[in-house]
């Protein structure tokens, strides 16, 4: 695979383990298009939007979504013309979502599409980077909300890896004590809902001090990454939703698997995220599956 | 009980000159060093309060409290926003503040330690000094200083300064309701199945009370709605309904210092609060619908089961 291209004559330090950034190019395009989707974002919060449904009631796209997508990836496209994406908008409308050894970019344009619609200030645009299929060592990913300049515009988490805390210093292990994120996920049938219900009985039960909801994955899973929570776990969430953050928390010290307690599947649309692999693991013994078709599937 | 600001760790001071409606109206407030001038115009008079948690040995139980410095004046403030003159300076004291005579203060401190709360028709302050401790012990970045006024069991002004976020909220009855000096609307959603709801899981890890709010979880999300948040501070949440970010806010189990600052934002944004019956709001009551349509108010009451409650006025 090549490395961006300016970085070529890099590529062998960085393969001998050298301080190169093989994909620094790549980071720092990254960074100023999710700034610029971000500016795009918080003006469009203030105007009527046109709203369609996905896959459920609760399941919203705007064009807002559409616009940002395309805008992304153009400009990346053109930049560098052997990369991949995969892209909510795009799947949405027919593109599988495979991911093979190439560079691929992993986009979510607007995390938290139901809080935009409604002006609801926790709005995110995600851009995740993988190589070998692997979510890139180096920091490649950024999630960049609008800055709250508006009256209801949007929550700063803004997390740059010299400003990372460490997730090893959680308020406990044991979810008693513990603050815990999580999110609906799209599905609202009876059966889903009891589940969904459950798993947070039994996490309050189990004396947690709290959970929280606040309709974006990926800016709760950075609030963890910021040492702002202990745990979150979802159930219907997507890669482009995980592929940024799942670094930013690598990265702060925290842990990020599958729900079962395996290894994290990019794919599967489920994961638990926490400050320690044990707290992680807690949270795998008590919740129970919700069933939701892995993004690779047809 | 006089107290000083040494006793106090993590304290950030805010500093409110709020006039009485025999004042000349303005709105001041100074949130540490910073000043800002808001509008509208305010009727109202100057407390400083310094807010933070008590340091380990200083002999009172740990937690967090409020300072209190009460300036009582008349007057126009004087050129360049400095407060009113001073007439009365009643020092520092810790929350509540009983004055002699009339006013008297509500503050979550003193029912923690077990007084009743007696809402009388004097002038009253109804204060959370941290409203979101739970958020504020985790650093989860949604904290908020609930400051209500009352005259004659009514809301006269509420602010609530969500301070990671450096949102002030602030509402004066008739004059509407503004965040950093943008007036606020709410939504007016009316259709259910359209709506964006807030609330929370509470504290009371009794499984009872907890299969009755996760079955009312339940049947809003199955009406269906959009979806249901939770900050974790019962004060922001509501100020999100008045800025139209979400369009009702309910929960049972909360106390009056919760609800007294951010009620009057919400009516002085075009909400409307009521009980979760459906019948009409009680401050004391622990529980509230905050809507930003009377149809949606009504249907979230119909979906919920009420939790038995002590009130916040009941005696021992």
């Amino acid at each position: 695979m090549k490395p961006c291209e300016e970085e070529e004559e890099q590529g062998g330090a960085a393969a001998a383990g050298g301080g190169g950034d093989p994909w620094k190019e790549c980071a720092e395009l990254a960074v100023q298009l999710a700034l610029r989707a971000g500016q795009i974002i918080r003006k469009a919060l203030t105007e009527e939007k046109q709203v369609s449904t996905k896959t459920s009631a609760a399941d919203l796209v705007t064009e807002t979504d559409h616009f940002v997508e395309n805008l992304i990836i153009s400009v990346l496209k053109e930049k560098f013309p052997s990369h991949r994406f995969i892209a909510e908008e795009s799947t949405a409308a027919g593109s599988k979502c495979v991911l093979t050894d190439s560079p691929t970019w992993i986009i979510d344009p607007v995390d938290g599409t139901c809080n935009f619609v409604h002006r609801f200030p926790t709005v995110a645009v995600s851009i995740g980077f993988a190589v070998n299929r692997e979510l890139a060592q180096q920091k490649q990913a950024f999630d960049q909300p609008p800055p709250p300049t508006l009256a209801y515009a949007c929550h700063i988490v803004a997390i740059f890896r010299s400003h990372m805390r460490t997730a090893s210093t959680p308020s406990s292990d044991y979810i008693s004590k513990a603050l815990i994120l999580t999110e609906i996920g799209p599905k609202r049938d009876p059966a889903t809902l009891k589940l969904f219900l459950g798993n947070i009985e039994r996490l309050l039960k189990a004396q947690a001090h709290g959970v929280r909801v606040i309709g974006s994955s990926t800016l709760a899973l950075c609030h963890l990454a910021a040492g702002a929570a202990d745990a979150y776990y979802q159930f219907g969430l997507h890669c482009w939703d995980l592929a940024a953050a799942t670094v930013i928390i690598r990265e702060a010290g925290g842990t990020v698997i599958d729900t079962s307690g395996g290894p994290l599947d990019l794919m599967s649309c489920r994961v638990i995220a926490a400050g320690t692999r044990e707290m992680a693991m807690f949270i795998a013994q008590e919740i129970q599956t919700i069933h939701y078709r892995r993004d690779d599937e047809n | 009980p006089i107290t000083t600001p040494t006793l106090l760790e993590e304290a950030y001071t805010i500093t409110i000159d709020v006039y009485c409606p025999y004042f000349a109206p303005f709105l001041h407030i100074t949130i540490i060093k910073k000043v800002s001038t808001l509008k509208p115009n305010f009727n109202i008079f100057s407390i400083t309060l310094t807010i933070g948690r008590r340091r380990r040995g200083s002999g009172s139980s740990p937690g967090a409290c409020a300072l209190a410095r009460l300036r009582l004046g008349e007057g126009e403030p004087a050129a360049g926003g400095k407060g009113c003159a001073v007439v009365l300076d009643v020092g520092v004291l810790e929350v509540p503040l009983i004055l002699p005579g009339f006013y008297g203060f509500i503050g979550e401190e003193s029912v923690a330690a077990g007084e009743g709360s007696i809402l009388t028709d004097n002038p009253t302050w109804i204060i959370d000094p941290i409203d979101g401790t739970t958020n504020f012990v985790h650093r989860f970045p949604f904290v908020a200083v609930s400051i209500g006024f009352v005259v004659n069991k009514k809301i006269e002004f509420g602010i609530v300064y969500s301070c990671v976020e450096d949102k002030m909220y602030t509402a004066r009855k008739g004059k509407g309701a503004f965040c950093n000096g943008q007036k606020l609307q709410v939504s007016g959603q009316e259709d259910i199945t359209k709506s964006l709801l807030v609330t929370e899981l509470g504290s009371n890890r009794d499984p009872e009370t907890i299969k009755i709010i996760l079955s009312n979880m339940e049947r809003l999300l199955s009406i269906p709605i959009h979806g249901i948040r939770a900050v974790g501070t019962a004060a922001v949440n509501m100020c999100l309904v008045a800025t139209g970010g979400a369009d009702a806010y309910y929960e049972m189990g909360i106390h009056c210092w919760d609800m007294a600052g951010a009620g009057i934002i919400i009516t002085e944004a075009g909400g409307v609060l009521l009980d979760v019956s459906g019948g009409p709001f009680d401050l004391m009551s622990r529980r509230i619908i905050a809507a930003s349509s009377r149809a949606i108010g009504e249907r979230i009451a119909k979906a919920l089961q009420i939790i038995p409650l002590k009130r916040d006025d009941a005696t021992n």
